[in-house]
């Protein structure tokens, strides 16, 4: 065969030519890059919130409790992000002082936001186009105030059968519960890009059913407690109405 | 290095081995399957500025107030109303009102039928001016048929009635014809009204409180509050309990009342004016006495229902019956309310004899007794009252082989809901034009020549004026929350153009102005306050000065047919099965049990002893025939059935509608035939026998 003479001329030849494993392990190499490195990148779209947003300025400096903004409605279902009318109660005028020379970047950073708010958005009565990070598709039915009263208040005080708090949501990090699905508070205040899949259009971090399954699928959530209920229930139609 | 095409083959091969280890495969795999199911043409859940208005239900008969969920002014959920004197839950057909906009029934546009029968499209303009020109002509030959008996819609019918020379304007039957009957041949001009909210013991005879009696949400809320009572207590550790309501039920079917009523009695179908003098009788030798005029005529006719006698006439068990009038007697503040398991045909009797054992006890306009409403309000000039049009009997029009030029049915749907539905489509096909005001193509729309599609209640200013069965007098007016989805107009509205029109002035130019007229009635609410959801309240009543108990008429009318070879026919009625109106809404169809329907066959129940004796079993399919027209269905045999007797649902069997309600069982209707009630003048239906035989 063609091949064969080619390899015949002995071990300088083969370098040479393209035999043995080298282009096989080159061609894996290229193929574990472009899908661990640049394939995510192209499958998710990035885009930035309309202004900068600091979640620490809000719980630390002003002391604003999450359910402050993130709020449950009348009818129990939950109102997700803050209205305009909602978040000019406080920032009818800019509050933040204005950034000197040496001030830091930060600084600078937050008084350009709030400025870039009210001028855009408090005077105009616009509201703000707020890109979600993490929402579920509409064909599942998933209520916060279910998960709300229901995890949160278990899983602040109960421990597993070693004795290791079931600390989802701690007392001193009550937020804990939310980032199960939601970014954590530093990552958002680090102002990262919103991705979404740019084939489906869902956002990266919308949850899939084996994730929803990490707890609805959890045996130790089947457990009756005594009146009559479990904690999570499995059945198709508790998210899929 | 020389890449020859071997060389090319390995890195192909490496970069395929390779791209298995990272995740591009099983991504693409996944949002391919995700992509698969967001095609464009999915609708989405639109997002948007989250409001409230509140409503009423005018889909559900029993006026449940709402409260709507608008996303972007768009109504996408229906809650409870908790303030409201009728509210405090949501009923399973009040909550489909959103999901009903869309529905497929739904009458889109004004339709005109031609020669071939089939229907075409016809503007409003000219659709009016047809029903003018055929007014006109027909003048007193007119006849109007209501189908929605709370409403001031009722006295634009009645007042153009009127101006035409006709007095043909009915409701369609229901359990409130029967009480105002029952108060007129007592001699008692009010409406009848049960204070719930303070009465300790509810005993209801054939009344089915939580489906279709009356204010069906505000008895469930009372329920539910009265039974969680004393759990609330003992969770705070309070150790003295609270007052709570007790239900009782009389009735031949373990319906959902019967379910959590404390007991429940079973009794025949049809027997409920007999278990009430049986009551009477029983209270009497208590040493309980009525102040009506003719108590010792009605003394003789109930002393001849012994214990004996009552539980020999109606199945029920003694025992049981000794323990309900212990606690009839026991009780601070008992009521009885006599009624029918499907809120219709029990004719006027059971109710006097209802109302005598109501004046036994003592609790006429009593707190937490039966109460006597002040009439509703007229304010429009030449309209007849709710009283009046209670009076017409609309059976007996059908059966006295009436046949005007022109009838007008406003949300009505009379060739389903009556009883013989084929003779009263005969009927109405007799009738040379015949008009449907209708939010959906009914079996009585699709009859018609002339079918306008109205608005649903959430689409539509309307208002509500004191149900049958609630304790106080009580209006309210639906504003409009939503922008209406179809080509509709307001049956009001229309019809007062056309008596412009047509030269009468009925004194208001749109229906608003009733509305607003009829506000000024009740004190201290606005129109604008009851639109915003408020309900105005009174608590007047009718003074009793002078009433008869009409021992005479009970005599002849309260009688239990024997069963011999057939069943006793008991319908009952679901609530989430809908109405003649609605028929059964879609997301109502996941309610539907196997049960309840297998397939397009629906079931029917007897029980066990029933089943052996006639020689059936659980499962068979079954024929039931009342000599006249016969249903098929499947047999369960189930316990909660009377004696002797077949349990029906209504609900089923629409040949018109939608795909959600059509090809589902057979109307129970079609088994049942009126037939006038002696001395009272209108018809009765809740005794009739059938023939169950394996098909």
């Amino acid at each position: 065969m063609e091949e064969n003479k080619h390899c015949t001329d002995g071990p300088s030849c083969r370098l040479k030519c393209a035999c043995g494993a080298t282009p096989f392990l080159i061609g894996a190499i290229v193929a574990l890059a472009f899908g661990w490195w640049i394939f995510p990148d192209l499958i998710f779209s990035k885009q930035s919130q309309p202004f900068y947003f600091s979640h620490s300025v809000h719980a630390d400096t002003a002391g604003a409790s999450c359910v402050d903004c993130h709020s449950f409605r009348d009818d129990g279902s939950f109102s997700g992000l803050p209205t305009l009318e909602n978040c000019a109660s406080c920032h009818s005028d800019i509050l933040t002082a204005e950034p000197g020379p040496d001030s830091a970047k930060a600084e600078v950073a937050a008084y350009e936001a709030e400025k870039t708010f009210i001028e855009e958005y408090v005077n105009t009565g616009r509201e703000v186009p707020w890109l979600t990070h993490q929402y579920q598709p509409d064909n599942v039915f998933f209520s916060h105030a279910a998960h709300f009263q229901k995890c949160y208040t278990c899983h602040l005080t109960m421990k597993d059968r070693d004795g290791r708090a079931l600390n989802l949501g701690a007392p001193d990090n009550p937020q804990k519960l939310c980032m199960t699905c939601h970014p954590s508070l530093e990552e958002l205040d680090k102002g990262i890009p919103v991705a979404s899949n740019v084939l489906t259009d869902y956002s990266r971090t919308t949850m899939k059913m084996w994730e929803c399954e990490k707890c609805h699928a959890y045996p130790g959530h089947f457990y009756d407690d005594g009146k009559g209920r479990t904690f999570a229930n499995n059945a198709c139609y508790t998210c899929h109405k | 290095m020389v890449l020859d095409r071997r060389g090319f083959m390995k890195f192909i091969a490496g970069a395929g081995t390779g791209i298995l280890a990272t995740p591009v495969v099983w991504k693409f795999t996944d949002d391919a399957a995700i992509w698969t199911q967001n095609w464009s043409w999915i609708p989405r859940n639109e997002g948007g500025e989250n409001t409230y208005v509140h409503a009423v239900s005018k889909m559900d008969p029993s006026g449940t107030p709402m409260r709507v969920r608008l996303v972007n002014k768009r109504p996408v959920r229906v809650l409870p109303s908790p303030e409201h004197p009728l509210g405090g839950g949501i009923s399973s057909l009040a909550v489909a009102e959103v999901q009903m906009m869309h529905s497929p029934g739904r009458v889109k546009r004004p339709l005109v039928k031609g020669p071939d029968g089939g229907f075409s499209e016809i503007d409003w303009p000219g659709a009016a001016e047809l029903l003018q020109g055929k007014l006109e002509e027909a003048k007193d030959r007119v006849a109007f048929i209501s189908g929605d008996e709370n409403g001031s819609t009722n006295e634009i019918l009645s007042a153009l009635a009127k101006a035409l020379g006709s007095e043909d304007v009915f409701l369609m039957p229901s359990e409130g014809q029967c009480a105002a009957k029952a108060c007129e041949l007592m001699g008692i001009e009010a409406q009848l009204g049960y204070d719930f909210e303070n009465s300790d013991y509810v005993l209801a005879i054939g009344a089915n409180l939580l489906e279709s009696w009356g204010t069906v949400v505000r008895n469930r809320r009372l329920l539910k509050e009265g039974q969680a009572a004393p759990f609330r207590n003992e969770e705070k550790g309070v150790k003295e309990k609270t007052p709570v309501i007790t239900f009782a039920y009389a009735g031949p079917v373990q319906n959902n009342t019967a379910a959590v009523a404390r007991p429940w009695l079973p009794i025949y179908p049809g027997a409920e004016g007999i278990l009430a003098l049986g009551i009477a009788n029983m209270l009497m030798a208590r040493g309980k006495v009525a102040n009506a005029g003719d108590f010792g005529a009605f003394r003789t006719l109930a002393s001849r229902y012994t214990p004996e006698e009552t539980a020999r006439l109606t199945g029920v068990d003694p025992k049981k019956l000794e323990q309900v009038v212990t606690a009839l007697l026991s009780a601070k503040a008992p009521v009885v309310v006599v009624g029918s398991e499907f809120n219709q045909g029990s004719g006027a009797a059971p109710l006097l004899a209802g109302f005598a054992v109501n004046a036994l006890l003592d609790n006429i306009n009593k707190v937490g007794g039966v109460a006597l409403l002040p009439p509703a309000v007229v304010a429009m000039k030449g309209a007849s009252s709710r009283a009046e049009l209670y009076k017409k009997d609309l059976c007996s029009w059908f059966a006295g082989k009436n046949t005007p030029a022109v009838l007008v049915m406003h949300e009505a749907n009379p060739v389903y809901a009556l009883p013989d539905p084929a003779a009263v489509a005969e009927a109405i096909k007799a009738v040379p034009f015949k008009v449907s005001f209708s939010t959906f193509m009914d079996e009585s729309a699709a009859l018609c020549d002339l079918v306008l599609p109205i608005g649903m209640g959430l689409e539509r200013i309307d208002d509500l004026e004191s149900p049958y069965g609630c304790g106080k007098t009580i209006y309210c007016i639906s504003g409009m929350a939503s922008i209406p989805q179809e080509n509709i107009r307001s049956t009001a509205n229309t019809l007062l153009y056309i008596a412009r029109q047509m030269g009468q002035d009925l004194g208001f130019e749109l229906f608003e102005d009733l509305l607003k007229a009829k506000a000024l009635y009740h004190e201290k609410c606005s129109f604008d306050v009851l639109v915003a959801g408020q309900a105005a309240e009174s608590d007047a009543l009718v003074e009793l000065d002078g009433y008869s108990l009409r021992p005479d008429i009970m005599a002849k009318a309260l009688t239990v047919k024997t069963a011999t070879d057939t069943l006793r026919l008991a319908p009952f009625a679901k609530l989430n099965l809908g109405t003649a109106k609605t028929g059964i809404p879609p997301y109502n169809n996941k309610t539907l049990r196997a049960k309840e329907l297998d397939g397009a066959l629906m079931t029917v129940m007897v029980n066990g002893a029933t089943a052996s004796q006639k020689g059936l079993s659980d499962g068979d399919r079954v024929t039931l025939d009342n000599g006249k027209r016969q249903i098929p269905a499947k047999l369960r045999v189930f316990e909660g059935v009377m004696n002797d007797t077949v349990a029906v649902c209504l609900g089923f069997g629409h040949t018109a509608l939608d795909e959600f309600s059509q090809n589902k069982g057979a109307n129970v209707m079609e088994l049942l035939t009126a037939a006038p009630e002696p001395e009272t003048g209108l018809n009765a239906w809740s005794q009739a026998g059938v023939a169950v035989s394996k098909s």
